[in-house]
């Protein structure tokens, strides 16, 4: 076995050598098995609870629940999701669409807690098709699970009928006719029912999009296709649609949303938290609000300011650009975002192998620049984890390496950030990456890897140890006031710089701040917001232990305007803390932002 | 590949040495799948109990490692799919691991945790790789899939614990 599988197979065994075996489990085998005696199933604690709710629902299987989104988020997740749904608002909706043999009914959804969480039924339009949910089958691979697979397919042959799939999920979401913002990440679950539909669910969670309000606008994608028997989709039969449905949630049945039950109060100790400003904040007490401007990073990006080497190939599709230089240099941007990154080899040699081998192409070998830039992000993510990765590290730090200085390394780095409207960023992290520290942080890579303390699925053999001068660079962070997670990391650049250039950049921004919208004559005060802190997070599904306050920034993050106009750069704090998931859980940094007009919360590390 | 039974072993000595040998290691298989201590036990006895019946049947196609893994994961998948186990959570946070009698770090119950909070089909190949020892042809044929899905599952898997056990310290 090598090296990585013993050290997992190890790790599993230590944790688990309290299960010990039972020394008369054969002689229970043997006699069960000869009918002598009856083998007892251990009663449980959690048996026990399952008869009495067995009992407790007899006649439905939902009468546990009065909403239909509790009731499958509870049978199909967990007990407790569901009781905490429950606390939510939630609408009838009932809207259906009709695409590919397929009928979706959108049947329910519910807002808690800057989440939207939504059910639906899907139907076969034509009674010989056969539905097959999603858990089933996974892209190219086909079906999964050939017991309850095979029934479906069986059963479609039988009644000479087709395998489909549908899929619908959150699109764009509006509150009070404001601006439709992107769903973003959700989670989406299906089974298939007794009579043959399938029932769905999903659910996403977006500080930014699904604020409080009374009335919401969902944009839904709709998918569906067919699947052959071996349950791959069947070419050509991929069929997309949108719908956009509005709703006002109420509170389900006599379950008010929770609301102001006390909440444990905030450790907060002025002395020992840091505050950080911009200097206009200083001079008047407050900052204005400003108008909100989507960049257009994709119209502006040049590969001249990673590199000297020419394009040798330009893409252009729908608003995002990609350019690849002679020596395999791949520049994309999008409008609000760019990112640079290096490969072996030269453009022609990639195109040689693509024709070659398509399948090989894929997994081009990430230059040796981009391997040091990576090792560096992994410091730059410090964290207990990240901390036992490499350790204390053991290479002094130099302000100057091969034909670059930290000086010059960050006015390179500031150039770029002027050229994008992201000029008041400052830098909040800088590591001098010479090949002594390359070295130092490759072996204690290498080691972690070999013990299975940090899994990788790239079997190429790590090459820290070939790093030379030339390699040697600065990894840059910036942020407004230099801050890690504004915005859950969408406001920030992180570079490696060399003498030869910028072998890698990744760099997001979703808004600009633009003009003057309004001049507000005060702020809040940074700790006023503590007890909305204590309230949002105690209404969480999981709250965290928030022990102390570690700092507030003020900076701008993006907000819709209460009128519809659009969005808003609104001035911003921007609290940390430290927290636990529990008692005996590692003690991590969390953060949430709130409104400084206002005072409300606009997203959390929490959410 | 290891003797089930022949003239000079009854079955009842068979099953005993199977027991002997694979116990242990079953039942870590089945408290990693299963979550719970005594739905594990429970698990076992009825993959022991249903290998002691179907020995006679067992004609030695593969090694009784995977004969034995393959019992046991559909036993655990039949326990998953009664109705009353889905009403319990059953996310795993490394302070709820068993008791450890031998020595081990914070960071074994970390990597534990995170492989047993995997979604069930990656996490029961994982667990035949690491736990079983297994390769991807023996794992295809407990779990009767195909080879190549198993190493797409491996795949997926190892990249997802990567990322959680990246995101354990870190929100936001």
């Amino acid at each position: 076995m090598d090296d990585e599988r013993r050290r997992i197979s190890d790790a599993l065994n230590r944790s688990l050598s309290g299960l010990k075996a039972d020394p008369l489990l054969a002689r229970r085998v043997i006699a069960e098995a000869k009918g002598e005696t009856k083998m007892k199933k251990k009663i449980t604690g959690g048996l026990i609870l399952a008869i009495i709710l067995a009992l407790m629902l007899i006649g439905t299987a939902y009468a546990a629940f009065s909403s239909q989104v509790a009731a499958f988020f509870g049978a199909n997740e967990n007990t407790q999701l569901g009781q905490w749904l429950e606390q939510g608002k939630a609408a009838q909706i009932g809207e259906t669409m009709q695409l590919g043999g397929v009928s979706v009914t959108l049947d329910e959804v519910l807002y808690r807690n800057r989440g939207l969480y939504a059910v639906g039924t899907a139907r076969a339009l034509d009674e010989k098709d056969v539905l097959v949910p999603g858990s089933l089958f996974y892209g190219a691979e086909g079906f999964q699970e050939n017991g309850a697979a095979k029934e479906l397919v069986d059963l479609a042959r039988q009644r000479g009928g087709r395998l489909l799939n549908a899929r619908c999920v959150p699109h764009q979401i509006g509150v009070d006719d404001g601006e439709m913002l992107p769903a973003g990440g959700f989670v989406f679950s299906d089974k298939r029912n007794e009579d043959g539909s399938l029932s769905f669910g999903f659910q996403v969670i977006n500080g930014l999009a699904i604020t409080e309000g009374k009335q919401y606008t969902l944009e839904l994608s709709l998918q569906t296709m067919e699947l052959t028997g071996n349950g791959v989709q069947r070419n050509g039969t991929e069929a997309y649609a949108r719908k956009t449905v509005k709703f006002v949630p109420r509170a389900i049945g006599e379950n008010a949303p929770a609301g102001n039950e006390s909440a444990p109060d905030v450790d907060f100790d002025a002395a020992e938290c840091t505050v950080r400003v911009p200097e206009a904040y200083r001079m008047t007490g407050t900052l204005p609000v400003c108008r909100a401007v989507k960049p257009d990073f994709a119209g502006i990006a040049a590969t001249d300011w990673f590199t000297d080497q020419p394009v040798a190939e330009e893409w252009n599709l729908g608003g995002e650009v990609t350019y690849i230089t002679a020596d395999y240099g791949v520049l994309f941007a999008s409008p609000e975002s760019v990112f640079y990154t290096e490969y072996e080899g030269t453009f022609e040699e990639a195109q040689a192998l693509t024709e070659r081998d398509p399948e090989e192409a894929v997994y081009s070998q990430d230059a040796l620049s981009r391997e040091i830039a990576e090792l560096a992000e992994a410091a730059f993510y410090r964290d207990a984890y990240q901390e036992a990765l490499f350790g204390e590290m053991k290479t002094p730090h130099r302000d100057a390496l091969y034909r670059i200085t930290k000086k010059e390394a960050m006015e390179r780095a500031e150039k770029i950030l002027l050229r994008l409207g992201m000029g008041d960023y400052q830098c909040g992290f800088c590591l001098d990456m010479s090949v002594d520290r390359i070295r130092e942080m490759g072996a204690a890579m290498e080691q972690a890897i070999r013990e299975g303390r940090y899994l990788t699925d790239d079997d190429r053999a790590l090459r820290y140890d070939q790093a030379k001068e030339t390699d040697e660079g600065y990894f840059l962070y910036y942020a407004p006031l230099g801050l890690r997670g504004v915005n859950r990391g969408r406001f920030a650049m992180l570079l490696y710089v060399t003498a030869g250039g910028i072998p890698y950049a990744n760099i997001r921004c979703e808004y600009l701040t633009g003009d003057i919208v309004e001049q507000p004559e005060a702020l809040v005060a940074p700790d006023s917001v503590l007890p909305a802190l204590a309230r949002e997070n105690s209404q969480t599904l999981s709250p965290k232990l928030i022990d102390r306050i570690s700092g507030f920034a003020l900076i701008y993050t993006p907000a819709r305007a209460n009128d519809g106009s659009g969005m808003l750069m609104t001035p911003t704090w921007h609290v940390t803390f430290r927290q636990r998931s529990s008692e005996h859980g590692v003690e991590t940094e969390g953060w949430a932002e709130f409104n400084a007009v206002s005072g409300e919360l606009l997203d959390a590390s929490f959410l | 590949m290891d003797a089930v039974s022949g003239p000079n072993r009854t079955p009842e000595e068979t099953l005993t040495d199977l027991v002997q040998r694979y116990q242990t290691a079953l039942l870590r298989l089945c408290y990693a799948y299963l979550h719970d201590r005594t739905m594990a036990e429970d698990a076992v006895q009825e993959t022991f109990l249903k290998a002691y019946r179907g020995l006679c049947q067992f004609r030695g196609e593969a090694e009784i490692k995977t004969w034995l893994s393959r019992i046991a994961v559909n036993t655990c998948r039949d326990a998953r799919r009664s109705a009353w186990f889905r009403r319990v959570n059953r996310a795993v946070t490394p302070e709820m691991l068993p008791e450890k009698a031998a020595e081990g770090s914070p960071t074994d119950n970390e990597i534990t945790a995170a492989l047993m909070n995997l979604p069930i089909r990656l996490r029961e190949c994982v667990l035949l790789y690491y736990f079983q020892e297994m390769n991807t042809v023996e794992i295809a044929s407990a779990l009767g899939v195909s080879q190549q899905a198993v190493s797409g599952r491996l795949k997926r898997a190892k990249e997802r614990l990567r990322r959680e056990l990246e995101r354990s310290g870190r929100d936001g």
